[in-house]
């Protein structure tokens, strides 16, 4: 072989460069079988699986991790026997080093009967729900589920719905796409919808599978997505909390005591909120204080958000779900201070309950707690006595029983926050508590509650 | 479907690239199956946008009749004006109509074919192409590896590649390239440029802090970098996907960044294009300027080539858009290269430092700053940042 090269380098014009050329081609061929192996390997060996995760040490409902809720088979295959599909945004991601009455601890670390297995991220607003409501329905048993709905959705502009065409999954958008129980009117919508946000053309053919070329697309895509939520599960998996030993032993804890939690949550609230008055905590303040991004907001420039959101709950219909609407109440104070009128504000929540009444959907309505101290936990978030307080309705609706939050479908009238209060058998805030009744006449002069 | 960004492309080309290996290590001609396999992409491109693929047909027709009809008497001036004009006017209709949001017998490539189309015509006027085949043409015209974005080769080369049969071991080298360009401008396209974009996202200048300014340069040096890496990644697969059918197709990117003054970074950047440019608009040019003797005095020489190089490059921006954004980066590059030719031909201080490291690095550091800057002129970085100063 050796002389042959030699005599081929000592021929004239192409006799070198001819060599070079079968010799390169080897070479080539051999590191493309070299990384197709190694792939394959990384496939095969490295990369977790979507199911069941190898770790039954770690729970996994309460994660919040990006690519967490990207893999559907993941989620399913990890969740708690008790959880119910839970969809939301940035809300879901206060645990426990920040608030200790969240459900992660309330639920998460007892045995309750009831779990929340969280899916959503920051700025995961109602077409993102949608989809993925459509996405994950099928793959679980129990019908119930739950919708985080924040304020911050409804803001001028559709809220952050500039914001969707990086948060969108294509592997979700495919899931919902080639669901049999979604009608086609519905997937037009959301198809009209992805696109307008800028989701390019190819993906929305490939998920739909437009063509045949279309469904070599989504077959590639979805394998490309798919290797990268394996990747993504590695920090997932890390990122989840070793379940707690009474979790461990399964033995029933039965429900929270509330009120004690109630007590803890004011106690808590109180420690972590000393330089404002605004029950926000206090890093919190000291970075953002400054800031005013909410400076006259309104509620009245969103139609596509409100028609996003009405689309979620005609898929619940379609499909069968039974969802819980937690509707989140604004900051009363920081909103008064940004000049978001009182009005502007209920009438805000007054067009949510419609929309949840159109469709007989249940709702938690927190509206009433605007100014309830240490129910956020910043100017947006639950916080110590809003998670006790969404806890218990989320609680009461999942055992089929009543809830001063609880509105809507076979539960009639909301009766809010001074219900709730008379309940809980605690000393009210003075302070907070004319404002909330300010807040509840406000309500009922708009016919809100209902 | 869209060349080079959809996986379904990917998968069609390598069973493309398999028969061709077939075929090509086999020593067989290649030109029939690649202009067999070119119509049928052409076909999947506008599948989705019918009337795009009759505006290309209506571009074929007038193409190939005015190269047909110009062949029949090549030196007729006035022939190949008609014919020049009416192979340009379908993209000059279509950048005139784009001012309006009017898509006036455009299509997906309509640049780049044109460019092809009239070199056709312009070299059967000078004599240099007698005769164009049916089949020549069309392949020339539609190869799809090039169709959309360039590179922008030159018939004469490329039926010569064409119409050439390599030997089992050339072609092995080109098939073995061929299949690295491509695996290097994937790595260019998605990896690279796919990172720089990112955390590319244009804003307006909000005050001008030392941070927010500072904030501006590097979104400009990101979209320089993302332009660079995202179009030399498809012009490496283009090149890619052209070897393999047996096409040495020209290289459009050669260290852009490198350049040390802006004439070299012509060289080194869009390759073909500004190669198009000089051979067939700043040549002529000139050698009509010359021809008129429009410059009188000492100078002439210079002033000639200032003017050339402005309307070089000023048409260079038109061809990208008739938009302020686009006229103006041409109307940039075109003093930038009218100055960087005084120092050149005038410059005592030139040209006894020219070789010199600390002139060459120098020389290196303004360049790409400029080039830099021009790119924000390109993106619209400048007009938002200027737009945003003047609003308020």
């Amino acid at each position: 072989m050796a002389k042959l090269t030699r005599k081929s380098q000592l021929e004239p014009d192409g006799g070198v460069s001819a060599m070079t050329g079968r010799t390169l081609l080897r070479a080539v061929l051999i590191g493309l079988l070299a990384a197709l192996a190694a792939f394959v390997v990384m496939v095969i060996w490295v990369l977790p699986q979507q199911g069941e995760s190898d770790d039954q040490s770690r729970l996994y409902d309460y994660t919040y991790a990006w690519g967490k809720s990207q893999n559907p088979d993941f989620v399913v295959a990890n969740m708690s026997d008790d959880g119910y599909l839970t969809f939301g945004s940035s809300e879901l991601y206060i645990s426990k080093d920040k608030v200790k009455e969240c459900p992660q601890v309330v639920f998460g670390e007892n045995v309750t009967g009831v779990d929340m297995t969280y899916i959503g991220e920051a700025y995961d607003q109602s077409l993102w729900q949608v989809i993925a409501a459509g996405a994950y329905e099928g793959r679980v048993e129990n019908r119930k589920i739950v919708l985080f709905v924040s304020p911050q959705w409804f803001f001028k502009g559709n809220g952050a719905q500039s914001k969707f065409y990086s948060k969108f999954n294509y592997s979700l958008y495919r899931d919902f796409c080639q669901n049999p129980s979604i009608s086609d009117d519905l997937k037009d919508y959301v198809r009209g919808r992805v696109s307008a946000l800028g989701v390019p053309a190819s993906s929305v053919a490939a998920a739909n599978q437009d063509t045949p070329l279309d469904a070599i697309n989504d077959q590639l895509y979805s394998l490309s997505d798919s290797l990268t939520q394996r990747y993504k599960l590695i920090n997932v998996i890390k990122k989840s909390p070793t379940k707690s030993a009474v979790r461990q032993a399964g033995v029933p804890t039965g429900e929270p005591d509330w009120a004690a939690l109630l007590m803890q949550a004011e106690a808590d609230g109180q420690a972590a909120c000393t330089n404002n008055d605004y029950g926000i905590y206090d890093s919190y303040w000291t970075r953002n204080s400054k800031y005013d991004p909410e400076f006259h907001q309104n509620f009245s420039q969103a139609t596509d958000e409100y028609d996003d959101f009405e689309c979620f709950l005609k898929l619940c219909q379609e499909v069968g779900y039974e969802p819980l609407i937690v509707i989140l109440p604004c900051h009363g104070m920081w909103l008064d201070r940004s000049q978001v009128p009182q009005e502007e504000r209920q009438s805000y929540y007054e067009h949510i309950r419609g929309i949840c009444d159109s469709y007989n959907v249940t709702y938690a309505d927190f509206s009433s707690c605007e100014y309830e101290k240490y129910f956020l936990l910043d100017t947006v978030h639950p916080g110590w006595k809003g998670w006790v307080r969404i806890e218990h309705a989320f609680y009461d609706w999942a055992n089929g029983r009543d809830n001063p939050f609880l509105g809507g479908g076979a539960y009639g009238t909301a009766e809010g926050l001074s219900a709730a209060q008379a309940e809980d058998g605690l000393p009210e805030d003075g302070a907070a508590s004319d404002q909330t009744a300010g807040a509840q006449e406000a309500t009922s002069e708009t016919g809100g509650g209902q | 479907m869209s060349f080079y960004a959809e996986p379904s492309f990917y998968v069609l080309v390598a069973i493309v690239v398999a028969i061709a290996a077939v075929l090509g290590l086999h020593e067989r001609s290649l030109q029939r199956y690649g202009l067999v396999v070119s119509v049928i992409f052409i076909f999947m491109l506008f599948c989705k946008t019918l009337t795009q693929g009759l505006m290309l047909l209506v571009f074929l027709g007038i193409a190939i009749a005015a190269e047909r009809w110009l062949l029949a008497k090549p030196d007729s001036n006035q022939r190949y004006a008609a014919a020049l004009l009416a192979t340009i006017a379908p993209l000059v209709a279509y950048k005139i109509g784009a001012v309006w949001n009017q898509s006036i017998l455009g299509f997906l490539g309509i640049s780049y074919i044109t460019f092809k189309a009239a070199q056709v015509v312009i070299e059967t006027h000078d004599g240099l192409i007698a005769k164009m085949p049916l089949a020549d043409h069309l392949y020339f015209l539609l190869f799809f590896p090039t169709f959309t974005s360039g590179p922008i080769d030159r018939s004469r080369r490329f039926l010569q590649d064409a119409h050439t049969v390599p030997s089992r071991d050339e072609y092995a080298g080109m098939l073995a390239r061929g299949i690295l360009l491509l695996l290097l401008g994937m790595v260019y396209k998605f990896v690279l440029a796919g990172y720089i974009h990112r955390f590319l996202s244009f804003g307006v200048l909000t005050a001008m802090t030392p941070e927010a300014v500072g904030k501006q340069v590097l979104t400009a040096w990101q979209y320089a970098l993302y332009l660079f890496f995202d179009f030399a990644g498809y012009s490496f697969m283009a090149m890619g996907v052209g070897y393999a059918l047996g096409i040495r197709v020209p290289r459009n990117f050669r260290a852009p960044f490198a350049a040390v003054d802006i004439i070299d970074f012509w060289d080194r950047w869009h390759i073909t294009l500004s190669h198009w440019l000089r051979d067939f608009v700043f040549m002529r040019l000139t050698g009509h300027l010359i021809k008129h003797r429009l410059f009188k005095g000492k100078d002439w020489r210079l002033h000639t080539a200032q003017l050339g190089l402005m309307c070089n490059m000023l048409l260079m921006g038109a061809w990208h858009g008739l938009t302020v954004d686009y006229l103006c980066y041409g109307l940039f590059h075109g003093v930038l290269l009218a100055l960087c030719q005084r120092m050149h031909m005038k410059s005592k201080f030139f040209k006894h430092h020219k070789n010199d490291l600390w002139f060459r690095g120098l020389s290196w550091f303004v360049t790409i700053n400029l080039v830099v800057l021009s790119f924000a002129l390109f993106s619209g970085q400048v007009s938002t940042v200027l737009g945003g100063l003047i609003h308020g």
